[in-house]
Formats: structure tokens, sequence, C-alpha cells
């Protein structure tokens, strides 16, 4: 196989990445974006999303089934954690900056190690719904991972079309520019931090389900999936949605060349001090350009 | 002098002396664990000064106890270098990276801050798993070699479990000294106007990131002599002390005890630790506790146990 | 007002400490012209985004003087004095103070060349006492005359804080927590942390707005007070107020200088009339 059938096959492979990324990242972008809090514990509702599925399709024989219950049923769940977490924790803390960040913390310790008592330690995997292998002239390719990334892509359009002519998209779009002139208009702010919170849950869990079959359900992989959402949220500028889209693209698109050519602790150490350098001297993000 | 100022200062005096009786009717195994309470007490009073008063929330401190730790660790393991060595050498680096770090982390505030803290702190820790040959990574290293100090005509050894309760001891009075003279002064009182009104402090005409620099670096080299103090008592030097989860302890014992408080984070400390070492005689997943102790102090007692005392009964504790 | 006891010992050579206070605002002295240029702007501009907030000013204030400015809402006025004391940037042009090129200093520098701003919207500590928001305005000032290293003697500051208290009436309430105060008191309390700063020039952005006739009234011999030792640079809608109190007025009107004069001139000022004071 040739030098450009294997850029094609890792830019397949990134698109994958960018695919499940562009889903979690979204649900931390969104909640920044609308109610100005960082939420900690969001790799924590990914993490569920990928035990919930796992635990959906070992009951369920059929792996096509119960792979499809799983997609339906772990946004469900998770959404429904993240609801409770709103109410009962965000809310009463009034939004605060630091107390969320604190709170969402606990969230994290909370959520993880109920898992681990659940679950255990161990890495679990689920089978894929279907096995098939597109043929390209230079390789055969996993069909289930071409899926994902379309799945993918069909949800960022519908969330881009619901945004834009639902009535809940525009309320809460409304509530991201201005929340008080939206409260004077009878918009019910705390109503739309808890559909935001959770929808920002729901997408967040939908990206482990279509993940687990590739790479498998672990209680630790909350971490990971947050600092790679963080660096996306950040590096498209706190706040753009657009920006995050671009920036987890490009960012899935580049992990898979990362890790080809770096070791894996040497690449999460560029991620972190990326994050930490472009908040310090770009504090509005490397593509604040494309705001809004 | 009147016994009402001297108050604050006596609170101080009392809490070290009662510290010190205590050497006298605990068991050895209970006075090594309140040696280890000791200093990861000093730890979270370095933390305190950047949080508690600077109102700066820092979510990387691990970082610069680990700094300590390995500085110190890694000298006498590799380089043979004397106990009092070692210690200086670690003081200096600790401040120094603190000044480094401060320096640019400080441009960032509020959430920005927090996750600039929080990915240093990673880059730490991941670097003590790069260099795993020399780091050994997780299982740590052993300090072997002297444990002995010989100092003003006295021979310490550092086996004995009285002698290492003491240089805690010692070291975590100092600290408190530190910060208590810090906070009692006008320099102090800066640090306080910045975490109430940063903008109106500067419209009074100070130099508010001067100010942010200098609680940085007081903060981290306490913490992270902290790190070097633990390394020499304890003889060991691991990762895990690095990890995300022990920067988020520093903020624990800090907001159990009572942040902006001298002794909240010493009282926080022997609390928590004492809770957590018991929980986990019974299940691996004590990070609940701390989970729930997270999300209870921020919901329903944000000011901790001598803050809370402070407010209802007592507005002269420092 | 009480006596300010605690400089009776004091060098009484030294300008600007409070003991001035008690000199009665008189007026006599070196004609306005004559005095020295304590602040200047050169072709200040400030724009946002296509909005030139501040289009071109060239102003000169003198020592001694108490300037009002005066213009309708949106003219610039706030953006012009945020520019004076540092909190904006300008866009282009100078502001020269005391003759040194202030254009690129930073705010808290501002204050320690003798520039002293109250907040529009008052901006104090909320959780602090009134004594303990005024000390850290002291503290600001003893650090500045005593330099770095200077040891703060405790005696002092707090009677440096007992008399800016005093001088705007506010010392009986100086153990109480500045969040609750009256809205009147906390305008109060701004001007006393401006008086504990010692500055050359003061700068009060809407002073009396929302206070009621009586304390508005006390206001005004408060500022005439004051008057004898600063220079005062006031932004007002209060247009007895300004009357009352004011040696010269500057006129803006979208971010240029419409008019400046005296008081009398200014009110016969067709333009301003017709712009600012019809009706």
């Amino acid at each position: 196989m040739d030098f450009g059938a294997f850029l094609f096959l890792a830019f397949l492979e990134g698109l994958v990445q960018a695919a499940v990324l562009t889903l979690t990242a979204i649900g931390l972008s969104l909640v920044f974006g609308v109610m100005r809090v960082v939420n900690i514990a969001h790799g924590q509702f990914f993490m569920l999303g990928a035990v919930v599925a796992w635990w959906v399709t070992t009951n369920i024989t059929s792996p096509v089934l119960g792979f499809f219950v799983a997609l339906l049923i772990a946004p469900i769940a998770v959404g429904l954690v993240a609801l409770a977490s709103e109410r009962f924790i965000l809310r009463p803390l009034k939004y605060d900056a630091v107390a969320t960040i604190i709170a969402t913390i606990g969230m994290l310790y909370i959520i993880q190690e109920l898992t681990l008592l659940s679950f255990g330690p161990d890495a679990r995997p689920v089978e894929p719904p279907f096995y098939f292998d597109v043929q390209f002239p230079w390789f055969g390719y996993s069909g289930y991972k071409l899926f994902v990334i379309a799945v993918a892509a069909l949800l960022l359009l519908a969330l881009k079309f619901g945004a834009r002519h639902s009535q809940i998209g525009l309320v809460m779009r409304a509530t991201q520019f201005d929340s008080d002139t939206a409260q004077a208009f009878g918009v019910s702010v705390g109503k739309v931090y808890a559909q935001v919170f959770t929808l920002g849950a729901m997408l967040a869990a939908i990206g482990a389900v279509l993940v687990v079959p590739i790479q498998q359900a672990q209680y630790l992989m909350g971490f990971d999936a947050l600092i790679l959402s963080f660096t996306a949220v950040i590096v498209g500028g706190l706040g753009s949605i657009r920006g995050t889209v671009l920036a987890a693209i490009l960012i899935g698109l580049s992990d898979g060349i990362l890790s080809v050519f770096f070791a894996p602790t040497l690449s999460k150490i560029v991620a972190a001090l990326f994050i930490a350098v472009v908040l310090i001297f770009k504090p509005e993000g490397l593509l604040a350009g494309a705001r809004r | 002098m009147t016994l009402r100022a001297l108050r604050p200062a006596g609170l101080h005096v009392v809490a070290v002396l009662i510290l010190f009786g205590l050497q006298f009717v605990l068991s050895d195994y209970e006075k090594l664990s309140l040696t280890r309470i000791m200093v990861l007490a000093m730890y979270a009073v370095g933390y305190n000064v950047l949080f508690g008063y600077t109102g700066l929330l820092s979510l990387g401190h691990a970082l610069f106890f680990a700094t300590g730790l390995y500085a110190a660790g890694l000298t006498t393991y590799y380089f043979g270098f004397t106990l009092p060595e070692a210690f200086l050498f670690g003081v200096a680096v600790s401040a120094l990276v603190s000044l480094i770090i401060g320096f640019v982390a400080l441009r960032t505030s509020g959430v920005s801050f927090m996750i600039v803290t929080l990915m240093f702190a990673q880059v730490g820790y991941l670097l003590t798993s790069y260099f795993i040959e020399y780091t050994q990574g997780d299982a740590g290293l052993s300090l072997t070699g002297s444990r002995r100090i010989d100092f003003a005509g006295m021979s310490l050894d550092l086996g004995e479990p009285a002698v290492r309760y003491n240089l805690a001891l010692l070291f975590l009075a100092l600290a408190l000294l530190v910060v208590y003279s810090l906070v009692r002064r006008p320099g102090g009182r800066v640090l306080v106007a910045i975490r109430e009104n940063e903008d109106r402090t500067l419209m009074l005409g100070y130099n508010s990131f001067a100010n942010k620099l200098w609680a940085f670096v007081i903060s981290g080299t306490i913490s992270g002599t902290a790190g070097v103090v633990f390394a020499l008592l304890f003889g060991y030097v691991g990762s895990s002390f690095a990890s995300i989860q022990y920067s988020i302890d520093a903020l624990l014992y800090t907001l159990l005890g009572g942040a902006g408080t001298v002794l909240g984070p010493v009282l926080g400390a022997a609390l928590m630790i004492v809770l957590i070492d018991k929980l986990s005689e019974f299940t691996v997943a004590y990070l609940l506790f701390v989970g729930v102790a997270l999300i209870a102090l921020t919901l329903w007692f944000p000011r901790g146990i001598l803050g809370t005392i402070r407010e209802r009964w007592a507005p002269w504790i420092p | 007002m009480d006596s300010v006891t605690c400089f009776e010992e004091v060098d009484t050579s030294r300008p600007g400490r409070l003991q001035h206070i008690e000199r009665s605002a008189a007026g006599s002295g070196p004609h306005l012209a004559d005095r020295p240029l304590l602040l200047e702007t050169s072709g200040l501009e400030r724009h946002f985004g296509g909005l030139n907030a501040v289009d071109g000013v060239d102003f000169a204030l003198r020592e001694g003087e108490v300037r009002a400015i005066i213009g309708p809402n949106g003219a610039g006025k706030t953006t012009f004095v945020s520019l004076l004391c540092g909190r904006l940037t300008p866009s282009a042009g100078s502001i020269q103070f005391r003759g040194e090129d202030v254009t690129r200093l930073p705010a808290y520098r501002r204050v320690g060349r003798g520039i002293a701003y109250t907040f529009q919207i008052t901006n104090v500590f909320g959780n602090l006492s009134v004594f303990d928001n005024v000390m850290l305005a002291a503290q600001s000032c003893m650090r500045r005359r005593g330099g770095f290293f200077a040891r703060i003697d405790r005696a002092e500051l707090e009677c440096r804080v007992t008399a800016a208290l005093s001088a705007v009436g506010l010392d009986s309430r100086a153990a109480l927590k500045t969040g609750e105060l009256a809205y009147g008191h906390q305008r109060l309390l701004e001007v006393a942390m401006g008086l504990a700063l010692e500055p050359s020039l003061l700068i009060l952005d809407e002073p009396t707005q929302g206070l009621s006739d009586s304390e508005i009234d006390e206001f005004c011999t408060l500022i005439k007070r004051i008057a004898a030792n600063a220079t005062i640079l006031l932004i007002e809608h209060n247009m007895h107020v300004v009357m009352q109190l004011a040696s010269r007025i500057t006129v803006m009107n979208r971010g240029k200088i419409l008019a400046e004069g005296d008081p009398e001139e200014i009110r016969c000022n067709p333009e301003v009339q017709a712009a600012y004071l019809a009706a």
C-alpha cells in the first residue's frame, strides 16, 4: 500500500475520531455558550453512555437490535442523570462559575466511582451491530466506521437545522445571546438551561454509543474524552459552536496522525500544553474568526 | 496588650502546642499518621494563600508538591545530595517553578486560570510517566542512603517516629507563621482586596499582577516545601503525588476547614485524611465520598468549618 | 466637621495633606489662566467598531479648577474620562499629566501619579466594612509616598481613614459592611476613598446621581472644601450642581467638545442651548 493510500486510511480513521469528538465537544460548548459554566463531569456523561450501551447489548442477544436499542436508551439514561444534576446541583448554586467547577468535579468522582463499583475496573468490548467491509481500491475498510461518520454528520445537520428553524433552537440562541433580555421576553431561563445541559449530555452519550464498538467501555474513559472536548472548545473559541465543530474535526484528524508519530504520553503532553498556551496567549480561541 | 488582642496569635500558638503535646499520647503508628497529615496540611496551607486569600482557584497545585518532592527525592537518589542540601534545592526549585508558572498563568483569570493550572499539572504528571526510567512512575522510588541529619552537634535519625513527627510539626508551624504574618499585614489586605474586587483594587493604585504573582510564588513555595519534607521524611517519591487527584485534595482540605482562614486547611486536612483512610479500609471507591463532600461543601457549607465559626461567632479569627 | 487632630504636629509645609481641607475655599490665589497646566489631551480618540465615542478631543485642565463636563447621553463623557484615568486605551491621540506623557501608562500607575477616579456605578468592596474600604485607599497612598519598603504605621493609617470618613460624614458608619449602606452613603464612600488617595486630580463620574436634594446640598459643600486643595473634574447632569460648583464648564456632544467657558458663557451659548439645555 503506497503512501497516498496510507494517508487516506489515516484520514478515514481521523474522520471517525472527529465524528465522535464533534458530538461530545458540542455538548460542552453548548453548555458553556448558553450557561457560561464549565462542566468538568462532561466526560463522565460520555463514559456513562458507553457503559449503558455495553449493558444493553449484553442483555439483548441480537447485536443489531442491541445496538439500536442502546442508541435509544443510553442518551435517555444519561440525559436523566444530567437533568437531575442540573436541577439539584447546578441550579441551587446559581450557576456560579467557581462553585460549578468544584461541584462538577464532585460529580465526576461520584459518577466515576459508582461506575467502578457496578461495572468494575476492566475494559469491556461491545459487538458492532454489523460487520461488512467497504472495499476501496487499496484496502478494505470497516463499514461500521463509515456508518459512524455518516450518523454523526446527519446528527450535526439536524442540530444545525434545529437551531436555525425550531422554536427551541431560537429560544436557546436568544438565551445564549442575552439571558436577561430573553427572560424579559418570558423565556424561562431555568428551563432552557435544563434543556441545554441535558442535550449536551445526550449528544456525548450518543457519541459514546457510536464509538464503543470500536473502542472498549472502561470506567476511566471519561477523562480523556473531557480533555479532547476541552481542546476542541478552547481552540474553536469558548462559546462558538461553529468553532468547536471545526476544531473538533481538526483535532480528530490530527489526533490520528499524532498517535502514529508520537507515543501516547507525549501526545497527551502536547495536547495539555497546547490548551494552556492557547488560553494564555489567545484566550478568545484559535479560530476566533469563526464566531457565531 | 489586652488578652483580646492576643487572641488571634494565641489561637495558633495553642494549636501548635496541642500538636506538640499529642506526640506523648500517641502510639508510633498514630504518630506516623499524624506526621503524614501535618505534611499534607502544610501543602494545603500553601494552597490556601492563593485560593482562600487571593481568590484564585488553582486546579493544579499538585504540580508544586510534586516539584518539591521530585527535586529533593531525585537529587538524593541519583546525586547523593545530603538531606539539608536536598531540602534547600527542593525549596529553591519550587520557588522558581512557581515564579515561571505564575508569570504565564496569571495572564488568565477565572475559569481560564483554573484550566491552565489544571493543564500544567497534567503536563507535570505526564512527564513523570514519560521519564519513567528515572522516576519509576507510579511505583516510585524508595530513597535509600543516609537517613541521618547531623546538625549543630546533634544527630537526628529520621527512622525515629518522634524525630519525623517534630520535623513535620516544625515545618507546618513555620508555614503557619509565614501565612499568619502575611495576612495580618498590609500586603495581605491587598490580596483580600484583589479577591473581593480586582477592578477596584487596580483603580486604587495597586499593581494587581505583581501582588498576585507574589501570592502565587509564596503559595507554590510552601506547597513545594511540603513536597520536599514529604520526600525526605518518608523516603519515597511516586507519580501519584502529581496526579489531578492530589490537586483536588488541596482544594478539598481547604474548603472543608475554611478557605481564607489560617488554620482552616490544617483542620480540613486532618479530618478528611482520617475519614478517607477509614473509608478505604471498606471500599476501593472512596473517591465517591470525596465527590459527595465536594458537592455538599459547595452547596451548603462554602465557608468551611472555621469560616462558618468565624462568621457566626468569632470574627477575630484570622 | 470635627477637627483633624492627628496631623497637628506634622510639618504643615507639605502640600496635599488632609488637614488642608480645614482651610476655607476662599477662591483666593492666582487667576485661573495663570495656574500651571495639570492635564492636557491632544487629538484624543476612541472608537468602538464603527462608533467614534471620543472623536478628537483637545482638552486642557489647570491646577485648582473645578471643571464640569456636561453633555447629552452618549456624548462620550464617561468614555473620555475612562481614557484619562486609564481604564480604556485611546485609539489615537495623547494625554499629558503634569507634563508627562501618560497615554500608555496603565491605570494603576496613573493612580500613583495622582489621578483618582470614582465610579459612576458604585464599585466598592461590598463584603468589607466602610473602614476597611477606605483603609485600602489610604494604604495605597502611604505606600506611594513612603516607597515600596516603607513600614506602614498602623496608627497613622487609621488616622487617615478616620479623617477621610469624617470629611464626608461617614465616621459613624465606619463599622458597617458597605453592602448594607444606603445608596447615597455608598456614593459618599466612593468620595472618601478618592480623598484618602490624596490625589492631585479627583475625577467624579455623576456623583450626585440618585441622591436626595439634601444629600446633594451636603455633597456640594463637601466638594467645595475638597476643591481648596485638589483639582476636580466632574461629570454631571444636574445643572444646579454644575452651576454651584464649576469654575469652568466643558460641553461635549457626539464625542467632540462643543463649547468651553465659564458658567455664564455656557448658559448663554445658543449652540449649547440647542443641543442640551433646551427646555
